[in-house]
């Protein structure tokens, strides 16, 4: 079979692959994007609308996981990787969008205090922010904070009762001298109509379900078919990226080898933009030998770790909680502690995202009591409730880190990732000093805590296995980073990485927005190089 | 009701719906019909009936029936060693069967059974709490929930609270 040709080939059409390939289609170049994974049809492939008791046995005996159909319980994957320590996860997601299927949509913004510590500024990256938010229709209210600029924002949606008590006791603190902000969470998630843009919000809450409106911005509902209009792309689905050609010195990509239904195929091309997430573009660096002179593939391994506490606000009792879905859980968010002083107990920053509302599905199975004592208490500590989870840097160490396991492989015979997580003192110091603040917040709007962890300890450590970052880190030095300040290979000049692995230092923000206005920029330096023929 | 009974006709070809659920006539397929019995009793006394739906209205035994019929091997052994030993407890506290027992010695028995809170009483608590949110009735009827669908608006919170 004839070789396919093309100027970019990406592979992994998440929230970084999904923005290049709509770059480079738009600028003119011929794109293919391999996908491993289907497209999936919303309402048919997930439906999170649909009567549990319904279709309780149908989802049981056919082998799914859960009771309520998502996007992430029916298609997520299972057994990829091996976890070593502190009980890692790896969100992995393989369909067309990847896990821009199952995010919340929370767009934050990096500050230009964050990026004092890349080798790139706030400044060069702001412009792609402006871009981004106005493609993926980011709503939020601006605030005016220092380290988490406000963007192109659609009209914010608002508080919770129980959220707006806790901004009450932010606000007490604040008056006392305390250092915190209490801000509306940014999603990209249209709240008004807009010429060629997405479904307005319905507000049904089941955004991390998978949006059967395409309301939520997703690599599949925006960037990729905007991609397809240019005429400029070719898209592969069901396709598997099984290995990097090399030239013949080894100092250039010449094309990929892949697997699909009708079996293997060769595709050659002028520029390779991986995008896979943070553990699979290491593991497939690594499986494949190249861009790693510096030794730091899969090291600096960062995410988010947290807590969460519990708190009741029995002010808000008797209220109208008839429909509280909104857009999901976390309508708020807690942050600015350690700006511009961090903290003198641990490096690096956190925030608190923080959710309330009654949805009967949210179980509190700890509930006390039995009878209609029991009944009561559901009711009342679903209506009352307030959910703060801490979302915080992990110190990054030698201890953090993705390699290959030498014992497993996947059905294609490539090495499974191993992730590597142990909790440090850092880690376990800035949790300490988040369950103090959550408690601190919840008192002072004169709630009480219903929940909060046991004690800070390793196992009472909950790693979001979707935030990782950093395995395939950017900088100015070839041999303490992979990439340069524009996400091209140190070592291979037609090697572009173009999701979250290239991250610098981890601010306590969620990764998906900078993902994004990085791929982007990214693209556009691509796009540059190869029209000055320097590719 | 009979399963099959309904047919949708889709471009000219007739395919068969599936049948709606009936957990009135349903019968456990991994319980035994006394242990169904005893789960529908304990859930009922866990979460009754007192002007808003229990667990009986809401089918909670169906759900934990069918959940535990796909659950492995370890939680099956569980939840059938737990029912007999709360089936015994329940005997020698009222001197009889619970199904036989009246308000009030039932009553007592889930007193004490609460109280003691053992480990099965605590994963059997979990499920029946789990199947209670889940179900159509207990959110309408008794969570007063009218989400799980589209608005035009998230009007957020319209009230001035005290704090």
């Amino acid at each position: 079979m004839a070789i396919q040709k093309y100027d970019v080939i990406v592979v992994g059409s998440g929230p970084g692959g999904g923005i290049a390939t709509y770059v480079l289609a738009k600028a003119g170049l011929k794109v293919a994007l391999v996908e491993r994974g289907p497209r999936l049809r919303a309402g048919a492939d997930y439906n999170a609308h649909a009567d549990v008791y319904e279709n309780l046995d149908r989802r049981l005996s056919s082998g799914k996981r859960g009771v309520m159909s998502s996007v992430w319980s029916d298609h997520a994957a299972r057994d990829h990787f091996t976890g070593v320590g502190d009980r890692p996860g790896h969100g992995f997601l393989p369909a067309l969008g990847g896990r821009s299927l199952c995010w919340a949509g929370h767009s934050l913004r990096f500050g230009p205090i964050d990026f004092k510590r890349w080798p790139i500024s706030y400044d060069e990256v702001a412009p792609y922010y402006s871009k981004s938010e106005r493609l993926m229709q980011v709503h939020g209210m601006k605030d005016g904070l220092s380290n988490m600029p406000d963007g192109e924002f659609e009209p914010g949606v608002p508080y919770r009762c129980g959220e707006k008590m806790l901004k009450v006791g932010v606000e007490r603190l604040k008056k006392q001298g305390r250092r915190m902000e209490f801000v509306a969470q940014r999603k990209a998630i249209p709240t008004q109509s807009k010429p060629g843009g997405r479904t307005v919000c319905h507000y049904c809450g089941h955004c991390m379900k998978g949006c059967e409106v395409d309301s939520k911005y997703t690599s599949a509902n925006t960037p990729i078919p905007l991609a397809l209009k240019t005429g400029n792309l070719t898209l592969l689905t069901g396709t598997m990226m099984t290995r990097v050609r090399m030239s013949k010195q080894g100092a250039r990509v010449e094309g990929i080898d892949v697997v699909d239904r009708e079996g293997v195929k060769q595709l050659d091309c002028k520029a390779l933009v991986l995008a896979c997430n943070s553990v699979e573009t290491p593991r497939l660096l690594l499986a494949n030998g190249i861009a790693n002179s510096s030794g730091q593939v899969g090291r600096n391994l960062c995410s988010h770790f947290g807590i969460t506490v519990v708190g009741l606000f029995p002010q808000i009792r008797g209220r109208d909680a008839s429909n509280d879905d909104g857009t999901d859980y976390y309508h708020s968010l807690l942050t600015g502690m350690y700006w511009e002083q961090p903290s003198p107990k641990f490096d690096g920053t956190y925030q608190v995202q923080c959710a309330s509302g009654l949805n009967p599905t949210r179980l509190f199975r700890d509930a006390p009591g039995w009878g209609s004592q029991l009944k009561r208490n559901l009711l009342d500590i679903s209506v009352t409730h307030v959910n703060m989870n801490m979302q915080g840097s992990l110190i990054v160490s030698p201890r953090k880190y993705v390699d290959l396991d030498p014992d497993r492989k996947d059905q294609f015979g490539i090495p499974l990732p191993r992730v590597h997580l142990h909790y440090e003192d850092n880690d376990l110091a800035m949790a300490r000093d988040v369950l103090d603040t959550c408690q601190e917040v919840i008192l002072a709007a004169k709630g009480t805590v219903y929940s909060k962890p046991r004690e800070i300890a390793p196992q009472e450590l909950v790693i979001d296995g979707n935030h990782w970052v950093g395995t395939c880190r950017m900088g100015t030095d070839p041999k303490t980073s992979v990439v340069n300040t524009e996400c091209r290979s140190h070592d291979i000049p037609n090697l572009w990485i173009n999701d979250a692995s290239v991250f610098g230092w981890y601010p306590e923000k969620n990764p998906t927005l900078t993902n994004i206005a990085l791929s982007w920029r990214a693209a556009e330096r691509l796009t540059e190089r190869m029209r000055k023929g320097e590719v | 009701m009979q399963r099959r009974d309904a047919l949708i006709v889709l471009g000219g070809v007739a395919i068969a719906a599936p049948a709606k659920l009936d957990i009135a006539n349903y019968k456990p397929r991994f319980f035994t019909a006394a242990e169904y019995a005893l789960v529908d009793e304990l859930t009922e006394l866990l979460l009754p009936e007192d002007g808003t739906p229990g667990a009986r209205a809401a089918g909670v035994r169906y759900y934990i029936d069918t959940v535990l019929l796909y659950s492995d091997a370890s939680a099956q052994r569980l939840w059938r060693d737990g029912l007999a030993a709360a089936a015994r407890d329940a005997e020698s506290r009222a001197g009889k069967p619970l199904g036989s027992a009246n308000a009030s010695e039932k009553n007592s028995f889930m007193e004490k059974w609460a109280g003691a809170d053992s480990m099965f009483f605590r994963v059997f608590k979990g499920l029946t709490i789990e199947a209670y949110g889940h179900s159509d009735v207990a959110q309408r009827l008794h969570f007063g929930y009218k989400g799980n669908h589209a608005v035009h608006h998230f009007t957020g919170c319209q009230e001035d609270h005290q704090a």
